[in-house]
């Protein structure tokens, strides 16, 4: 039943489709209303907020804000297509935050 | 350096001492706490890259394949078969601690069948995205749990090697030089009253 988990999926109509038909919340959102979406649930029940990677660049002052605050958990996934792999780039700069150097390889 | 505003007396002296001594146990205890920090950070790494490798190209499969679903078939059969989920993914969350961090951890649990739709007017390729997703589910969970971790340690870790370098360039260093400075001034007052007494005692024996 939807409506029901504590895991939304936060994306353009495409992204969110095929996660509706595995029981996940949906959050339709395009990247002029994503920031507020994600500030609207940040402070919602859901404790996992998978969003589309596109919208990293949109979503990055106020996933910055939040570092520190553990629920809901903000985690980047990939979109249709190639995209532009939004979610390495975040984690290779997390990765440098932490040891200094980016020792992110890219599994084959 | 610089030196701390304080009387050059034996009592500041003395509270010096223990606050290097103090300053000196805090510096070792959040060297080791950023080296266990690191060794949690590497061995997350690990994990996640190959994690978030495996994600990624289970989704895209699976998107591929909606795709597909939704051109073969009439759209609007296929968004109907997704409006009303016969599976549900709940998890089970807490907060753990590593080092004083507090990061999440999900149980996630699948229930039910993905397929409570008819086949007749929905594709194949339908069937096995979800399945493909349902599959992948699990390990998405897990993933965002790893990744929340990793940033939180992260700037754990930040904030951990300031309070470091901090102690170990400015706090310890100004506490040492205060401390050579009393010792230097309190000798220095201890030969000028020798020198006074040594003339007071010339001046009544003379």
């Amino acid at each position: 039943m939807p409506g029901t988990t504590e895991i939304c999926i936060l994306g353009p109509r495409e992204l969110v489709e095929p996660f509706r038909g595995v029981g996940l919340d949906e959050v339709r959102a395009d990247s002029s209303n994503v920031a507020q979406k994600a500030k609207e649930l940040s402070v919602s029940r859901y404790k996992i907020v998978f969003y589309a990677e596109e919208f990293y660049p949109a979503l990055r002052e106020f996933l910055l804000k939040r570092t520190g605050s553990v629920f809901p958990t903000f985690v980047p996934i990939p979109s249709m297509g190639e995209g532009e792999r939004y979610a390495t780039e975040r984690l290779k700069e997390l990765i440098k935050k932490a040891i200094g150097v980016d020792v992110y390889l890219e599994v084959e | 350096m610089a030196r701390l505003n304080v009387n050059a007396t034996r009592m500041e002296l003395l509270k010096l001492r223990k606050r290097l001594a103090i300053a000196a146990r805090g510096h070792k205890l959040l060297k080791d706490k950023l080296e266990e920090l690191m060794r949690n950070v590497y061995s997350l790494i690990d994990e996640i890259q190959v994690m978030r490798k495996e994600v990624e190209q289970a989704l895209r499969g699976a998107f591929a394949r909606f795709a597909l679903a939704k051109a073969q078939r009439d759209p609007r059969a296929t968004d109907l078969a997704t409006s009303l989920p016969g599976v549900k993914l709940s998890i089970e969350s807490g907060i753990r601690r590593i080092l004083n961090v507090k990061a999440p951890t999900f149980k996630p649990r699948l229930e039910g069948r993905i397929r409570c739709y008819g086949f007749l007017q929905t594709s194949g390729e339908l069937d096995m995205a979800l399945g493909e997703i349902v599959k992948v589910l699990e390990k998405m969970v897990l993933l965002a749990e790893k990744e929340k971790t990793l940033e939180l340690v992260a700037e754990e870790i930040e904030r951990t090697r300031r309070r470091v370098n901090a102690l170990e360039y400015v706090v310890i260093p100004n506490i040492t030089e205060t401390i050579a400075y009393i010792n230097l001034k309190l000798s220095e007052m201890e030969r000028g009253n020798l020198t006074r007494l040594m003339r007071i005692k010339e001046i009544i024996r003379g």
